[in-house]
């Protein structure tokens, strides 16, 4: 046992690293985890009045006023100016229920304040306000987009690309959160899901959006100068795939093929590109990973395979991967901001009952996905889709717009429409992302509503 | 009102906490011993402000809350002078540290529910008492001689007694009732556990020690595992493996068993519904929000609700957690005085756990040695397994947190085990001086 009082050593730093872990796991839990956390729908804190506190107004990036508490004879109730517009943004605040999206994790930044602030309150007797939360949302922008789905379902994001400020978050169908209570029985039965926040947590297939990864892959591993003779369809080990040209697009080239967004072509591509280059490719552009620490969204899916059959579906968007609305407009943010995704998030800045500002996002970090040049390349074919392309509907006058259709193959009926871009390209202020459920081509769907909504926002920008 | 007395009360309870551990690192690693009269004192003013802030929660004034706090600092004055003068323990800082420890959990207690508080306080008072009828007792025993069947016929005895007459408390087979009060034995068992393996392993790594500890590790975890017990049959094996890996010449004994617990794990996983859920609930915690996981998220929720410095004493919701007072008095102590006193509450139960290994450092005997190294990677261990269940990073296991938790199985053979260490610290260094 000659080395027993070296043995006892090992004991000793194994306690102390344990013990130091945890307690370094313990800070980490309550600077990164915990408001996720205390946000869950089950934590009951999130139903119990602050009897001390007036809950605090929640603000557009302009001040508009968009949810507030109105106290009436002793009883408060909390106003949703703008009602079902920004349902699924805003969430509901409700004791019976609990809350949800900004009330649920702004809860103690609404629901708290300065404590010098509640000692002069009660000494004055007067009543305390608790913090306000402004977001980077556009109302203008907001309803606007709203309106315009209609009764379709689906989900649009319009974000800043420079800042990664998410100027409108629309998932159809909403409900009115003021009458969550009365209306929640017919809700949660709603084959529908109106409560599902479809921009943040539906998950999609991406179908040709996804072209764009396929491309960088191309680009990146010198595959751009690749030609082939496209006939309309191609088959793969006796499964066939086929193009929206069915007599083929002749000789194409990647430029082409981008553009008229050839199957064909791009099948082609991913084959020589192999499973494991494109599937690095899709992590490199946050599939299966967190797109921003600010938000909380479902994380995209890229499932690897190790056949041809799958490899040629995942080339196009097809077959064992799911995206949800937000990352897809965090792509053409991507292709954008020349290769740097800037994370997405809604809120601003919190300001208290006496206008002081407490936090603000203003030190957000940018994080490069792929090299500038590449995403000017990806970006001028972009370019080339609306101008002569599958996406020629976001056309607009004045205003040069890249963007990239998707027409995705779904087993719930037609196919879902997709439109992913961004404006003025040589200047992007926005970039958007529109999916309409099964609504069919996403070239003649999505689009047109892509290229309203940049329009009324870079109006709106201009404006200012 | 009194929420303004208790925001500000949260400044000054984790103030005394990190001055407390300061002037311990200070007087362990510095030698500062003229700072030790200040730990009694930090002690005292913490209970003394945090129960009379309790007593004030309603409008009535809570006399009792301030009568728990006096019986707390006079049991703890008194005991620290008579282990000092009676039993000559010139170094009591272990003493200081677990009281600490046990006015937290105090604290905490009376907060949730006054009952019990009032009853810890007693559990406390037993737990001074085991002191000093062990050091009457061991006195008068010869520890040179060999006791290996004895302690062997008693752990067997005990687990086969509670195999039969055990009662079923919280889902586990490990209590007894005698006379109408409740004990768990495994609680006290550990300790002669630890005597046990100690003095086999003590005699050398031979092939007849090999057979004969493992096949008693085994038969007792076997036992465990029946009981329901998972956080023992858990914390025996980390102990064993422990021991084994000091006496150990080679590693691959060692490496060994822990091989055959994990294979053991694996069986059990799928043999045991039990177990199966509580690991299910571990990895999906989310998914089983409102069943399996029901409880692990309640603490999580909790300690998410604290921040840095917490909500202030009872202005929380820890009672949403089931069994709070006992598994869970972390995530309580974390939503209410914040996580920086949670973690002050891990950094000196480590103390706890290195001091005890520094006393096994300084032995001479192997048997000595090995004592003090199973009963202070005890307290270590067992504080690991909690508070790191309570977290999620571990599957949760029902064992109490050292000295805080509610419990008077676990205080008290927590104080055997304190004890313990200090009369091989006094008899070694004794010998000596002779």
């Amino acid at each position: 046992m000659s080395n027993l009082p070296k043995r006892l050593n090992y004991i000793k730093w194994f306690f102390i690293i344990t013990f130091f872990g945890i307690g370094l796991y313990l800070l980490i839990f309550n600077f990164f985890q915990a408001k996720y956390i205390y946000s869950n729908s089950y934590n009951k804190r999130l139903r119990i009045e602050n009897t001390n506190i007036i809950r605090g107004d929640i603000l557009d990036r302009n001040g508009i006023v968009l949810a507030t508490t109105k106290v009436k004879n002793g009883n408060t109730s909390r106003v949703y100016q703008f009602g079902k517009h920004f349902s699924h943004v805003l969430g509901y605040y409700s004791h019976e229920l609990g809350s949800t999206g900004i009330e649920a994790l702004y809860d103690k930044e609404l629901s708290s304040s300065h404590i010098v602030n509640i000692i002069k309150g009660k000494i004055n007797n007067e009543p305390v306000k608790g913090n306000t939360v402004k977001l980077t949302l556009d109302k203008t922008i907001q309803v606007y987009a709203s309106e315009l789905f209609g009764n379709k379902k689906g989900a649009l994001v319009a974000l800043n690309p420079k800042t990664g400020e998410i100027l409108a978050l629309v998932s159809k169908p909403d409900y009115n959160p003021s009458k969550i209570n009365s209306n929640w029985p017919s809700l949660i039965e709603d084959a529908n899901s109106p409560l599902l926040n479809r921009a943040i947590d539906g998950l999609y297939p991406p179908g040709s959006i996804f072209k764009i990864i396929t491309t960088s892959a191309a680009l990146h591993g010198n595959y751009k100068d690749m030609e082939i003779d496209c006939t309309g369809s191609i088959n793969i080990n006796g499964y066939e795939i086929k193009d929206s040209n069915t007599k083929g697009h002749g000789t194409i080239n990647l430029n082409e093929a981008f553009t008229l967004s050839c199957n064909s072509y791009f099948v082609k591509l991913g084959l020589k590109l192999g499973n494991e280059s494109i599937y690095n490719e899709a992590v490199k552009f946050k599939f299966n990973r967190k797109i921003s620490s600010h938000v909380i969204s479902k994380n995209s899916v890229y499932n690897k395979k190790s056949d041809e059959k799958s490899l040629a579906q995942q080339s196009i968007g097809q077959g064992d991967m799911l995206i949800t609305p937000i990352h897809a407009a965090s792509i053409a943010a991507i292709i954008a901001n020349d290769g740097v995704l800037m994370p997405p998030h809604t809120i601003s800045e919190i300001i208290d009952m006496n206008g002081n500002s407490i936090k603000n996002m203003k030190s957000i970090k940018g994080e490069r996905i792929i090299d500038p040049d590449k995403a000017r390349e990806i970006k001028d074919m972009m370019i080339n889709v609306v101008k002569s392309g599958t996406g020629k509907k976001a056309k607009l006058s004045g205003i040069v717009v890249a963007g990239k259709t998707g027409t995705a193959e779904n087993p719930h009926g037609a196919p879902h429409s997709w439109f992913i871009g961004f404006a003025p390209s040589e200047d992007p202020q926005i970039a958007i992302a529109v999916i309409i459920e099964n609504g069919g081509s996403g070239g003649n769907n999505a689009a047109p509503i892509a290229s309203k909504v940049i329009k009324k926002a870079l109006s709106n920008i201009l404006k200012k | 009102m009194f929420e303004l007395l208790s925001w500000l009360h949260r400044y000054l309870f984790i103030f005394l906490l990190a001055s407390f551990f300061i002037i311990n690192i200070a007087i362990y690693y510095y030698n500062k011993r003229l700072l030790q009269p200040f730990l009694p004192v930090i002690i005292i003013i913490t209970a003394l402000s945090s129960f009379a802030l309790l007593s004030v929660i309603k409008e009535d004034t809570d006399y009792k809350a301030i009568a728990i706090a006096l019986a707390f600092c006079f049991q703890y004055i008194l005991a620290r002078i008579l282990l000092a003068k009676l039993l000559k323990i010139n170094d009591i800082q272990l003493f200081d540290l677990t009281n600490m420890l046990l006015s937290i959990g105090l604290i905490a207690l009376y907060r949730l529910n006054p009952e019990y508080a009032i009853k810890q306080s007693m559990f406390a008072l037993l737990g001074d008492a085991m002191y000093f009828i062990l050091f009457f007792f061991l006195k008068r025993i010869d520890v040179k001689k060999d006791y290996t069947i004895h302690l062997a016929s008693i752990i067997l005895g005990t687990l086969i007694i509670i195999q039969f007459w055990g009662v079923e408390v919280y889902g586990s087979k490990n209590w007894l009732e005698i006379l109408g009060y409740r004990f768990q034995p495994s609680e006290f068992l550990k300790i002669v556990f630890v005597i046990y393996i100690s003095t086999i392993l003590s005699k050398g790594l031979s092939k007849n020690t090999m057979i004969l500890s493992n096949s008693s590790i085994f038969t007792a975890v076997a036992f465990f595992a029946l009981q329901r017990d998972l956080g023992s049959a858990l914390i025996f094996f980390a102990v064993y493996l422990i021991l084994m890996f000091v006496v150990d010449e080679k590693v691959y004994p060692t490496i060994i068993s822990a091989a055959s617990a994990l294979v053991m794990a694996v069986i059990s996983y799928f043999a045991f519904s039990h177990i199966k859920s509580r690991v299910e609930a571990w990895l999906n915690p989310w998914k089983y929000v409102s069943d399996k996981a029901y409880q692990v998220t309640q603490s999580l929720f909790a300690i998410a609700s604290g921040g840095l410095i917490g909500t202030g004493l009872s202005l929380g919701y820890p009672k949403y957690i089931p069994a709070v007072h006992t598994d869970f008095i972390f995530s309580a102590i974390c939503e209410e005085v914040g996580i920086i006193s949670g973690i002050i509450i891990i950094l000196i139960l480590c103390m706890v756990t290195i001091i005890g290994l520094n006393y096994s450092k300084n032995c001479k005997r192997t048997a000595n040695k090995l004592i003090c190294l199973g009963l202070s990677s005890m307290t270590g261990i067992q504080t690991l397994i909690i508070v790191a269940g309570v977290l999620n990073i571990i599957p949760i296991t029902g064992v109490t947190l050292p000295f805080v938790s509610y419990g008077g199985s676990s205080l008290i053979s927590q104080s055997i085990n304190i004890g313990l260490l200090f009369f091989i610290n006094t008899n070694e260094t004794g010998e000596t001086h002779e």
